[in-house]
């Protein structure tokens, strides 16, 4: 008995060893796709962008750019595939860029659905809208940044810690897509020229591109989003018109501990919804016309003006264009559910006939070093 | 009767094998199940699951409390005669069979999903039977200890937890928190199932030293286990939207997807092979229980041999028959429900009975 199954056990072993399968797939023959990129041409076919880092010592380039014609992310991945030396995979994906003109067909979305159903796939990458064409952004070296892909991942991550721009990733995109009660934003860089952060993009809820945010639009958006950062904030004073290109109608601060409460509530047939935010800022420039305040009361007052209106004016914005880049629409589900079950399929319609205040509560914590 | 002495285990040794079975592969789904069911009420039907599972636990100790020194099977030849014993035993052997081998082949599908594509599952099955046998063999003792050195193993995992919802997690995806009581009610049935592992007790009660807390060590079993369903659902919840959770087959493992350290990526794989020592206190001590039957039944031989035997069986089924998640659906779906007759509606009759058969007795005796 014994012997039988130690036998059975060699037996096994040996089939083990002798079958076709694990084999091994070396690092050499991985390339690792860091940036994807897909965007439409000029006719409106597919294209698709990838980096792969060279790892050779003394290199001539450091990483290698392929640009093929495909109808998905799969298929692109075969011409790229015939193209490089190893097998591409995009286990490692950094950023995925993706092409203004692609965003503005409402099916873009599912081209990007093989990134979720893989198993083996991040689902960490920065997803950034491209203004340009993206060819700018592969072939760029950037000097100090041996990786381009590196490059793009660092400008979002970094503008990011001052609010300049949101930071989504394929996790959060997939949140902001599905959530009835929300739409996606996403970074946008432009390549027109140089590679620049221009702030936030704002799609609808099918996905299609809708609106473009500045930095400062950006800054307000993710502090109505309620995120913990050290956003610095540069306020344009619109006062009188000044011919000096040095401007000084500008109001700059950092703001922080910003904390918000939203209240929910469902009056005359329509949403009401109030937003209280306090935060505490640090003021490093003033325009001229501040400079005769003296009592701080007056200042903390003035600034919450300043900041009101520029909040009024982006929710006026995007309530224009139907679209929930807050994500109010959770604060409905939240407190007012059965008048939000009823205009759920409809949101940005409910939202747009909502009234939303916002009542800004500053406290300066210093003037800065120099009075 | 038979005799079980000499091979005791401890009240700690006795919560821990019943939580570890109860805590298996089940967690990965569970949020996405509760999500489709109640929305993001799940937590309602979880507790009322506890509640039902502890009443059964109960229920099943005051029915070994009565002949603290036999098993189910001894149990059933006492009241009902050999021939029912018997045929309760075959039943159990085809249950633990089900069980083990649908829990095994689960466990091996997230390891080819997740780990190893490519490598066949027979092969898998091979590596995984060899830690099997070399713990379960020396009987439960030694099987409840491993369960006992798992639970405190593992005990960081939540923080993996904690880490992903520091990235994102937004407490109003739970509110309203009373939306939907009665459908939370009505999904009571899914959630019951996830705490089965508590029958155990049928066959390894009379192995406890202190019968006394046998009670109270159930119902310390089940709320852990409560506790880790609690923890896990509730950190989905705010994890993902209401709107999205129910596409995600695993959510459990999904939302690690975006935990990232400056040194380490795709923590979620690293997890998963950790997560295997829990999936391992599910299925050793019911194959166990198995060759426990089994030996009952013949009542002769060795159990270990019979493990290695059904050992062997599985790796020649999954060499034939290679496993699919839609088929291993079917097979849980099947398990879980003879065990809800098994072991919730069957102890109320039984202890019943009991009452009954024992006045009878004791006016004969008289």
């Amino acid at each position: 008995m014994k012997w039988l199954i130690i036998c059975s056990f060699l037996l096994f072993i040996l089939t083990m060893l002798s079958s076709p399968v694990g084999r091994p797939l070396n690092l050499e023959d991985v390339s690792f796709a860091l940036v994807i990129g897909v965007d439409l041409d000029d006719e409106n076919n597919l294209i698709f962008y990838t980096t792969s880092p060279v790892f050779k010592p003394g290199a001539e380039q450091e990483n290698k750019v392929f640009k093929v014609n495909a109808k998905s992310i799969r298929q692109s991945r075969e011409e790229f595939d015939s193209r490089g030396t190893g097998l591409f995979s995009s286990s490692k994906a950094q950023v995925l860029l993706v092409g203004k003109k692609l965003l503005e067909n409402p099916r873009w979305f599912s081209l990007i659905d093989v990134l979720y159903k893989d198993f083996k796939t991040t689902v960490n990458p920065r997803i950034v809208a491209i203004d340009g064409p993206i060819s700018n952004i592969m072939n760029t070296v950037t000097e100090n940044q041996p990786i381009n892909s590196m490059a793009v991942k660092s400008i979002i991550d970094t503008s990011y810690l001052r609010g300049e721009t949101v930071k989504v990733t394929l996790q959060e995109l997939h949140r902001q897509m599905f959530d009835k009660g929300l739409t996606p934003s996403i970074s946008s860089i432009s390549t027109s020229n140089d590679i620049v952060l221009t702030g936030s993009t704002l799609l609808d809820e099918k996905g299609k591109y809708s609106i473009e945010l500045n930095k400062l639009e950006s800054c307000l958006l993710l502090m109505l989003q309620g995120k913990k950062l050290d956003y610095s904030l540069d306020i344009p004073i619109l006062k009188q018109k000044e011919n000096n290109s040095i401007q000084s109608n500008i109001l700059s601060m950092n703001a922080n501990n910003v904390k918000i409460k939203i209240k929910t509530q469902y009056i005359n047939g329509k949403f009401n919804f109030s937003i209280d935010m306090s935060m505490y800022v640090m003021l490093t420039a003033l325009p001229p016309s501040y400079e005769s305040i003296t009592s701080i009361p007056k200042l903390e007052g003035n600034i919450n003006k300043e900041l009101q209106l520029q909040f009024e004016h982006l929710i006026k914005k995007i309530q224009k264009r139907k679209i929930d880049p807050i994500g109010l629409g959770l604060y409905a589900r939240a407190y007012q559910n059965n008048e939000y079950e009823k205009v759920k399929s409809d949101w940005g319609e409910a939202l747009k006939k909502s009234d939303i205040k916002v009542s800004v509560n500053v406290k300066v914590k210093t003037m800065g070093a120099v009075k | 009767m038979r005799n079980y002495i000499g091979n005791e285990i401890t009240l700690m040794q006795y919560i821990f094998l019943i939580h570890g079975i109860q805590v298996g592969a089940g967690v990965l789904q569970l949020p996405r199940i509760m999500a489709e069911k109640v929305g993001m009420n799940g937590w309602i039907p979880l507790i009322c699951g506890w509640l039902l599972s502890s009443a059964a636990s109960l229920i099943i100790i005051q029915i070994m409390k009565k002949n603290p020194q036999s098993t189910l099977m001894d149990l059933m030849t006492t009241y009902f005669g050999k021939f029912i014993g018997k045929i309760s035993s075959i039943l159990l052997i085809i249950y633990f069979s089900i069980v083990s081998f649908t829990l095994i082949q689960k466990s091996i599908l997230f390891i080819q999903v997740w780990l190893l594509p490519g490598i066949p599952s027979y092969i898998i099955m091979f590596l995984f039977s060899v830690p099997t046998y070399i713990i379960a063999r020396n009987g439960i003792r030694i099987i409840s200890r491993y369960a006992e050195l798992v639970f405190f193993l593992m005990l960081w995992m939540p923080l993996f937890y904690i880490v992903a919802l520091n990235q994102n997690h937004h407490w109003v995806h739970l509110l309203p928190l009373f939306k939907n009581i009665q459908q939370g009610l009505m999904a009571t049935g899914s959630t019951i199932v996830s705490f089965l592992g508590f029958e155990v007790a049928f066959l390894f009660y009379p192995f406890l030293k202190e019968k006394k807390a046998a009670s109270l060590g159930i119902i310390i079993a089940n709320s852990l286990s409560l506790l880790v369903f609690l923890f896990v659902t509730i950190s989905c919840f705010l994890f993902f939207s209401p709107d999205e959770i129910t596409q995600y087959y695993e959510p459990t493992l999904s939302m690690l997807k975006v935990v990232e350290f400056r040194f380490i990526e795709r923590m979620e794989i690293i997890f998963l092979a950790f997560y295997l020592f829990i999936l391992s206190t599910t299925w050793i001590p019911y194959m166990y229980s198995m060759a426990f039957c089994t030996k009952w039944l013949f009542n002769k031989g060795n159990a270990k041999n019979y493990l290695l035997l059904s050992l062997i069986f599985f790796i020649v089924i999954m060499y034939f028959v290679v496993p699919t998640f839609p088929g291993n659906d079917l097979l849980s779906e099947f398990y879980e429900k003879i065990g809800v007759i098994f072991f919730y509606v069957f102890p109320v009759f039984l202890l019943i009975y009991s009452f009954i058969y024992y006045r009878i007795r004791g006016r004969i005796t008289k």
